[in-house]
């Protein structure tokens, strides 16, 4: 998948999961496959984020905009996280 | 027939403790009990008797036998550990697999793993003037989250016995095997009256004893100790939801840390300093 097309992605989070918010970290329960998953305030932001409906290139966008930084290494990071979320089964 | 003890709570089981033909075991076993508090519902009988074959004594719990051995001492720890196994699970809310104490309104939680040193640890700050919860299993209400009390006796393994020796055992049974491997030990023979009662988690200590290492008390996220709560939780899956929502609350309530324990005493000194040192507002009275 090339950078352009991951960038049209809209993660939502997975109807299974739920989350706990604490200092800015997230606990993940995946009850379709009984695990725990620690996400850290990064990980939680963008966690927060999904919702089927927002590219992560928007993400990036907003991100970029919002924190002075590299869209470039942004959309880097985002679609990082993004793939390892999707790798544990956690993103619908 | 044996003559049954008074019903004894543990968590929301009770039960009644007989011992047929060996008064001295009676009178042990009711020592051992004797910080659960009473009952006063329709408890579950616990028969301490020889087998019908003569081959040794057994425990029977309602109508099950639940343990044997060559002896009748022989079955006092079984009857420690089969209440932990019995109990535990009837408690409608979550359970930790944790010791539990508290000092001046602040309740610590002490989650850990078998052999990591939660019993001692627990027993140390007892004796040290903090009040027993359990050592084994933190339950929280289901509608207050405050701690319930379990204060089971403290089960001591071989290898923290040179710490207390204060502590061993010393009963006219008519063997030693009610102390071979594990000694059952009353919360008040640590220190009378050190049974506390409900009370709210103010602390989580994840203590894990690491012999020759200097003890030292390191600070945790949230986040983490919340995950580490849940792998210490009984029965997590079956309620894991709730069970999350739960330790949640608690978690949000509490400061949390990891706490390698070397010396006792310097273990124990750390801990008793961290009460002192929180927030006017988190000491509270129960």
């Amino acid at each position: 998948m090339s950078d352009r097309a991951e960038e049209q992605y809209a993660p939502a989070r997975g109807a299974q999961v739920f989350t706990v918010v604490l200092d800015g970290d997230a606990v993940l329960l995946d009850e379709s496959a009984d695990r725990l998953h620690l996400l850290n305030h990064t990980g939680a932001l963008l966690w927060q984020l999904y919702d089927g409906s927002t590219s992560l290139g928007m993400l990036a966008d907003e991100v970029a905009a919002e924190l002075g930084l590299d869209r470039a290494r942004v959309v880097d990071d985002i679609v990082s996280i993004t793939a390892q979320l999707a790798n544990e089964g956690l993103i619908a | 027939m044996a003559e049954p003890s008074r019903v004894h709570r543990a968590l929301d089981y009770e039960f009644t403790v007989a011992v047929e033909g060996d008064d001295a075991l009676r009178a042990y076993v009711s020592r051992v009990f004797a910080a659960l508090p009473s009952g006063t519902g329709e408890p579950v009988p616990w028969l301490v008797r020889e087998r019908e074959d003569h081959d040794g004594w057994e425990l029977v719990v309602g109508a099950d036998r639940q343990a044997s051995g060559a002896t009748a001492a022989r079955l006092v720890p079984e009857l420690v550990h089969r209440l932990n196994a019995i109990a535990l699970p009837t408690w409608d809310g979550v359970v930790c697999h944790a010791g539990g104490v508290v000092r001046e309104g602040v309740g610590i939680v002490l989650p850990a793993d078998v052999e990591s040193g939660k019993s001692t640890l627990t027993a140390g700050l007892v004796r040290a003037g903090f009040g027993y919860l359990t050592d084994e299993g933190v339950a929280f209400r289901r509608d207050t989250a405050l701690i319930e009390p379990f204060p089971k006796p403290l089960s001591l393994d071989a290898g923290s016995w040179f710490l207390f020796p204060e502590l061993e055992p010393d009963e006219d049974l008519g063997s030693d095997d009610y102390k071979r491997e594990q000694w059952q030990v009353p919360p008040d023979a640590i220190r009378p009256g050190c049974v506390a009662g409900p009370c709210a988690a103010r602390v989580v200590v994840f203590p894990q004893y690491v012999e020759d290492a200097a003890s030292e008390l390191v600070p945790m996220r949230r986040a983490e100790a919340l995950i580490e709560l849940a792998k210490n939780t009984f029965a997590f899956n079956q309620q894991s939801r709730f069970a999350l929502e739960q330790l949640a609350e608690v978690i949000r309530a509490v400061d949390c840390f990891r706490l390698t324990v070397g010396a006792l005493d310097d273990a124990v000194a750390l801990i008793e300093d961290l009460v002192v040192s929180l927030p006017v507002g988190a000491h509270a009275d129960v």
